[in-house]
């Protein structure tokens, strides 16, 4: 029998022909998360991103790099059209909103992925001073579904049940969110305060992100103690226990579970909606090649 | 041959991505870390992945003394009115300004650009105090002596307005 590490250097293994479920899934769920995301900003993105926003477009051109395009590239470049900066950003974002959608109901998926995550890029380049973890997450795996092909399941193209794709393709996005929670885990066992809760008793008081008054936790310090070395649990033990059949179910629970907990006790309703997704998709979504398929 | 190709992209993707989840790739200097930044940027292999990591970070925020022509006072912060994510966003721009503090004139432009914004938004105000100020948390021990929590001024600004637009 080939070792664990003998069969992951092995070239073929990376190809060995899996279902595109998993892909399909984050095909279709992430672009509609971030669609609603956008509906949900949609009262304050100029003021965010617009050319008359908070931060103007000269001091953001300031400190972005010069090599990846924000949006105020993108809307100068539509200028000698006759199309003003104000009216160029609104049809980025439309055009961005349009590639989310098609993207979800499988309407030339490579292409609208492309777009969706150009724009997302741009976005996040020109909105720098805003943007936090999520975006970037949300980024590499649309940067994911442009490269990899996330197959005709859920879309409105008639379904091919021999449909497959490379196993390579889905293992690159399961070891890149494994090193997501490895970093994640790492960094904060390195600090104090998640051994001793203060950075739970930090995070729920600070006024960003209480959604309760949860004062009464520096009474039962043990409570917030808890918490700290759960996270570190779930999110350390994540690449460990995540492969095995026998732990999968049970630590992608867990690590829900611990999403559910930030955005009920935080207010991380976003971030925590796309980790779920991501280990919900990739993980709890069979790959095996139906039966009828792999004969 | 293809196979063998697209293995080495994979694991040279994936290398990437662990030294940039264990900050290596950020001390890089020269030609050869602007590529790899620049790949970075495109496909978030770069990113270091420290959510509130190794200690939670005081939260920051913007904080407005608006003052009329008779000396009529309000105050507001950038969220007033916001919804929760529109917040969070808000709040970094007062993260970003703290973290731009070393460089005096990046960090008086953006206090203007927020002066502005506040200007545009009340045109009755003739002077915009702006503070950048921090979330001081006692700790959980210091908080049972009765500490209790207060927000500390880490930068202020003083801006004027000079001319009116006509209405």
């Amino acid at each position: 029998m080939r070792s664990g590490r003998s069969r992951l250097l092995a070239i073929d293994t990376w190809f060995r022909p899996v279902s595109p479920r998993p892909l399909a899934g984050l095909r279709v769920a992430l672009p509609l998360l971030l669609l609603f995301h956008l509906l949900w900003l949609s009262n304050d993105i100029l003021a965010l991103h617009g050319s008359r926003g908070i931060i103007p477009w000269e001091l953001t051109d300031l400190l972005r790099d010069p090599w990846v395009p924000g949006l105020p590239t993108l809307a100068k470049a539509l200028l000698p059209l006759g199309i003003s900066a104000h009216t160029a950003i609104i049809l980025l974002l439309s055009v961005y909103a349009g590639s989310l959608l098609s993207l979800a109901l499988g309407f030339y998926t490579r292409l609208s992925a492309f777009l969706a995550w150009g724009l997302h890029l741009s976005l996040m380049t020109s909105g720098f001073a805003s943007f936090y973890g999520v975006d970037q997450l949300a980024n590499t795996f649309l940067f994911y579904l442009f490269l990899f092909p996330s197959g005709r399941a859920w879309t409105f193209a008639s379904p091919r049940p021999e449909e497959t794709i490379p196993v390579g393709c889905l293992r690159v996005m399961q070891i890149h969110l494994c090193v997501i929670y490895l970093a994640a885990g790492l960094f904060k066992a390195m600090g104090r305060q998640w051994w001793n809760g203060e950075a739970i008793w930090q995070a729920v008081s600070q006024p960003a992100f209480s959604t309760f008054d949860l004062s009464s936790l520096a009474r039962h310090s043990w409570i917030p103690m808890i918490a700290g070395w759960g996270t570190l649990v779930v999110e350390i033990g994540y690449v460990f226990l995540i492969w095995p059949r026998r732990t999968r179910k049970v630590w992608c629970f867990a690590t829900i579970g611990l999403h559910l907990g930030m955005a009920l006790f935080m207010g991380l309703v976003f971030f925590s909606s796309v980790m779920i997704l991501l280990t919900g998709c990739l993980f709890l979504i069979p790959d095996e090649v139906p039966e009828r398929a792999a004969a | 041959m293809k196979r063998l190709l697209l293995v080495g992209a994979f694991g040279c993707h994936l290398a990437l991505v662990v030294a940039g989840a264990a900050q290596l790739t950020s001390h890089l200097h020269g030609p050869v870390a602007r590529g790899l930044r620049f790949y970075d940027a495109l496909t978030g292999a770069g990113d270091s992945y420290s959510f509130f990591a190794p200690a939670v970070g005081p939260q920051l925020r913007a904080r407005f003394v608006l003052s009329g022509p008779q000396g009529e006072r309000s105050e507001e912060i950038l969220e007033t009115g916001k919804s929760r994510e529109v917040g969070f966003r808000l709040g970094n721009l007062a993260g970003t300004i703290y973290l731009l503090s070393k460089r005096s004139d990046l960090r008086r432009a953006f206090l203007g650009a927020l002066a502005a914004n506040r200007f545009g938004a009340h045109p009755e105000a003739n002077l915009v105090q702006v503070n950048i100020e921090e979330w001081v948390m006692p700790a959980m021990a210091e908080y049972r002596l009765g500490a209790r929590p207060r927000w500390r001024s880490l930068h202020d600004a003083t801006f004027v307005r000079t001319s009116r637009s006509p209405p």
